[in-house]
Order: C-alpha cells, then sequence, then structure tokens
C-alpha cells in the first residue's frame, strides 16, 4: 500500500515526467528543460506542460487532490503528445532509442499506471 | 541509398484545393504581377498574356506561384510562372513552353512523363531546354550509366533518383486517373532542386486557354524522412574511397552546408518542435580526369544526444549526411593535395569529443573546410545556455549568414535557399 501511495505521489508524477530524456540526434536533455527553454518562445508543448505540472503541485493542497493531479497527468500526456506529434518524422523521440531514455519514459508510463488506479479506487470509493 | 519518402499528404491537397476570391490582397498582388511583367517582358508578349486566365497555386512553405496563359495557347503548354515568398516578394519569374504526356498509363509498366521543357526569363533568355525522359529533365543531370531507369545522377538533388516531373495515380469507380506533377521552380537556374511539384493538367489534361478567373492550383510538397537517429559511420572507410582516383588530373571540391534550425530563420538557435539546434556538415568530392567520381556528405554529432544537454564534452560520431537538407552552402575548388588535407582533418577529428559550445558539428565542419584551404571564418554567437567565455561559438546561423554575406557580395560559390533544398548523395565506406 505505501509502495502505491509513493509510486502515485504528485511529486513523483511530476519529476517522472520532467525528467523523461527527449531529443533529436543533434540535442536532447531532460523534458523539463525543453519545457523551461520552449516556454519563452511560446510553443504550445511548454504551456501545456508547464499547466500540467502546476496542476499536480496545486492538488497536494487541494481537497479534491485526486481529479486535480488526474487533470494534471492528462494534460502532461497532452504535453507529450504535442511535443512528438509535432517533430518532424518524430525525431524527438530519437533519444528513445537507447536504454536510459526509454527507462526515463517506462517509469512515467508506470506512474500513470499507479495514479489512475489511485483515481480509479478514490471514484469507486466515492 | 538513404529511403526516401514521397509524402503526399491530403492536407496539402485540401489547403492548396481551396477556391479564392478576388480579395484586395490578390488585386494587390495581381497589380504587382501586372507592373512587374510590363517592366520585364517585351511588348509584344505583354499584350498577349490573358489576364483571365490565372491558376494560382499555393505552396506549403508559405507564399504562392502564379501560371498566367497567353492569349490563343494552352495555359498548360504555354505560361509564366511568377513565384512569390510567403513575406509577399516576387522571388522569381520565368516563361515556360511544356510539352509531353504519360507513357503507359494504363498498362503494366511504370507509367511516366516524357516531354520537352524550354524555360526562359521573361526576356526570353533561355535557362532551361531540354528533353524530358521518364520524368528527368534531362539537360539537369550528367549521363551515369547504370544508375536509375535513364541513367542519371544530378548536381544537386537529394539523392538522384526524384525526377524533376512525377507522376500520380488515384483510383474511383470509373477506373485510374494519371496526374503529373513538376517542380517548375527548378527550371530558372536558381541553383537548387524544389520540392514543390505543380500539377501540370490540371484540367485533365485537355481544356486549355479558355478559363478565366482565378483559380486555384494543386501542390504538392515531396519532402524527405529526416532519419529518427543518426547511425556512426567509419570516417576512415569514407575517406577511403578517395584513394580509388588518381590525383593526377582530378577535379576536387569541397562544400560546407549550414542548415538552420528553422528555415527563414537564421536568428533563430532551437527548434524547440524538431529539438534541433541546426546541422553543418561537408561534401568532398573528386572527380578523376579518367573518369570515376566519388563524393561523401558527412557531418559531426554527439554519439548520445541527451548527453549534450550537460554542456560537457562527450563521446561524437560521424555521420552519413547524403540527402540532408541545407538552406546555405559555399563550395571552392581544391587541389587534389588540398583535398588530401581535408581527409587527414576528417580522420583526425572525427574522434574528437563532441562539445555544444566548444566543438560541434560547426566547428568540424569548418576545421576540415579550412584543412583544404577554405580559409573561412564566420562570426560567432553565444548559444542560449551554453556561453563560450567572451568569444561565442560556431553555429549553423553563423555559417548561414556568413554564406549570405558571401552571396550578396557576389560570390558564386556561395549557395542560400530561402526555403531549404537538399544535399548530394555520399559514395560509402571502401574498403
Amino acid at each position: 500500500m505505501k509502495f502505491m501511495e509513493v509510486l502515485s505521489h504528485p511529486l513523483l508524477q511530476v519529476i517522472s515526467f520532467s525528467i523523461i530524456l527527449v531529443g533529436s540526434p543533434y540535442f536532447g536533455g531532460p523534458y523539463i528543460f525543453f519545457i523551461y527553454r520552449a516556454l519563452l518562445e511560446g510553443y504550445t508543448f511548454a504551456i501545456i506542460g508547464i499547466v500540467a505540472i502546476l496542476v499536480t503541485l496545486v492538488s497536494l493542497f487541494l481537497p479534491a487532490k485526486g481529479y486535480m493531479q488526474l487533470g494534471g497527468l492528462l494534460l502532461m500526456i497532452a504535453s507529450l503528445a504535442v511535443f512528438f506529434l509535432s517533430s518532424q518524422n518524430f525525431m524527438n523521440a530519437s533519444t528513445l532509442r537507447e536504454l536510459i531514455p526509454l527507462l526515463t519514459f517506462l517509469f512515467f508510463i508506470i506512474v500513470i499506471a499507479f495514479v489512475s488506479r489511485k483515481i480509479i479506487t478514490l471514484i469507486n470509493l466515492n | 541509398m538513404k529511403t526516401i519518402v514521397y509524402i503526399l499528404t491530403a492536407s496539402i491537397l485540401l489547403f492548396s484545393c481551396k477556391k479564392s476570391d478576388l480579395t484586395n490582397s490578390d488585386s494587390q498582388y495581381l497589380s504587382k504581377i501586372q507592373s512587374l511583367l510590363k517592366d520585364s517582358l517585351s511588348a509584344a508578349d505583354y499584350a498577349a498574356i490573358d489576364f483571365a486566365n490565372i491558376h494560382n497555386s499555393d505552396l506549403s512553405s508559405g507564399g504562392r506561384v502564379t501560371r498566367l496563359g497567353f492569349t490563343g495557347k494552352n495555359i498548360l503548354h504555354d505560361f509564366i510562372v511568377v513565384q512569390e515568398d510567403r513575406t509577399g516578394t516576387i522571388t522569381q519569374a520565368g516563361i515556360v513552353h511544356l510539352e509531353g504526356s504519360i507513357s503507359s498509363p494504363n498498362n503494366a509498366a511504370k507509367p511516366s512523363f516524357n516531354g520537352r521543357i524550354e524555360a526562359s526569363t521573361l526576356k526570353r533568355e533561355i535557362k532551361t531546354s531540354s528533353v524530358i525522359n521518364n520524368g528527368f529533365v534531362m539537360s539537369l543531370h550528367t549521363a551515369k550509366v547504370g544508375t536509375n531507369a535513364v541513367g542519371v545522377n544530378l548536381v544537386a538533388c537529394p539523392d538522384c533518383t526524384i525526377p524533376e516531373v512525377i507522376v500520380s495515380s488515384s483510383y474511383s469507380d470509373s477506373g485510374i486517373s494519371w496526374g503529373s506533377w513538376m517542380s517548375f521552380l527548378s527550371m530558372f537556374g536558381g541553383g537548387g532542386w524544389s520540392n514543390e511539384y505543380m500539377m501540370i493538367d490540371y484540367r485533365g489534361g485537355g481544356g486549355g486557354g479558355s478559363g478565366g478567373g482565378n483559380t486555384s492550383g494543386d501542390v504538392v510538397t515531396i519532402d524527405m524522412e529526416a532519419p529518427e537517429n543518426k547511425p556512426a559511420i567509419d570516417a576512415k572507410k569514407f575517406m577511403d574511397c578517395f584513394g580509388n582516383i588518381p590525383d593526377n588530373g582530378a577535379t576536387c571540391t569541397i562544400t560546407i552546408a549550414s542548415d538552420i534550425p528553422v528555415d527563414g530563420h537564421p536568428d533563430k538557435f532551437f527548434n524547440w518542435s524538431d529539438a534541433s539546434p541546426g546541422h553543418t556538415y561537408i561534401e568532398l568530392y573528386k572527380a578523376g580526369s579518367a573518369g570515376g567520381i566519388v563524393s561523401q556528405n558527412i557531418g559531426f554529432y554527439p554519439n548520445s544526444s541527451w548527453k549534450v544537454v550537460a554542456g560537457t564534452n562527450i563521446a561524437s560520431k560521424i555521420g552519413d549526411d547524403a540527402g540532408h537538407e541545407y538552406n546555405a552552402r559555399y563550395t571552392i575548388s581544391v587541389s587534389p593535395a588540398q583535398l588530401q588535407a581535408a581527409i587527414n582533418a576528417v580522420n583526425t577529428y572525427s574522434s574528437h569529443d563532441y562539445n555544444i559550445s566548444t566543438f560541434n558539428c560547426a566547428d568540424f565542419a569548418l576545421t576540415v573546410f579550412n584543412a583544404a584551404g577554405g580559409n573561412l571564418t564566420i562570426p560567432k554567437y553565444q548559444i542560449p545556455g551554453y556561453p563560450n567565455g567572451s568569444t561565442g561559438s560556431n553555429t549553423p546561423q553563423g555559417l548561414y549568414n556568413k554564406i549570405s554575406d558571401l552571396a550578396v557580395a557576389g560570390n558564386a560559390n556561395a549557395q542560400t535557399n530561402g526555403n531549404k533544398a537538399y544535399g548530394g548523395t555520399s559514395k560509402g565506406p571502401c574498403n
């Protein structure tokens, strides 16, 4: 139970989202770096990404934290979708061919699964 | 040969098929064209223009191409081409005479376009006059036995397999319909291949000079599939190929090319949509006096791009940049000895560590280019987030700006492209 709480915690959700290693053959890094730099130039994925992080963090302090966290999670997925789908021929997913970047991505997927399970449990309790 | 993907997206067709009204901007555009043509054409040609017979095609890169017919002539065969860029500036114009047809459209043979084209300036100075053989405008190619069905090898094309005229098919209950598309913008000697293909027979192959009013045309953008990842090549084996051609009487050139991250915006250091800071690469070329050609396009890459973000020295690799996009390039003729010096530099620096601010793709390409006597220095810029002391770093943007300056100064070896073009092929490794 404790293990599930940790893996579905909003902070871990933000961390797992931020450390996904993405990039093209030319340049890459943690997703949070891309969000930070692209936000200054108004890129859609970055705006969605920063809102996702804020919503998730705010969920720590609100009564209906589960639903806020879910909203944050959906926005994170939307941010990544925009980022990958907007890139020419999926160049942004280039780094995912390497083990460490792929592991960071899989870690985020695991967190998604645990957060989803937590939300479903909350819904069932209500 | 790298995989080439013809992307004929439905969305492009959709957008290019929009009916347009004569708005104020259209009227202004037409006035601008009329003014240009009046100033540039002969009085007889200008008088023969049928301004009611206009065909507009929107380009995917922004801007548009307008085809205007002549009174009494079929606009599909005789027309004026005017290109306007996204800023509204007319970038090129010329007169085209085109004839031909699709061969074998309804049997097992692969259909292709055969005919003839004559493209000239508005003052009727011929720029391209050639037969079209299996879609290839032959005057743009040099004969090379054993390459493709028609044996061609183009000076500046992505991989020398994409013809200037391509044939497409569409299926319906009534059978197969064939269409032909041509890269008209490559015909006026601008020095590059355009990937914007305009429909030749947009009125179903018939029709002709009547019509009237503005119509919207069809354009397809043929794009190349960018590699998702760059496998490392053995640079020495690529360089060894040059040793197979005797130095005596050989013709050698070296080209440095810049691919800026955002086309048309050399001020942008990153394209965050594509995680690209741009790229710089070189092409080494050697042609023997008794035959034989070797061309190698190579570039310098981080071995693991996600480690670049740290800004430290990381392992590098050399990638095959055949068919790589470029926005500007600069070519110089060199002696075989100078080419050998460049080859030595490639072999030496191919194992150098990659560092985004102190030794990146631009540094590698410049080092090799200057080893061959290129004597090229480019403006250095501070890469955002990766400052390099007080000096700044070599970047694709700096190279682009330098080549632009050379082109403006009249250096014929410097070439810039408003949109983008693609480099040539690589021979590959030799043992």
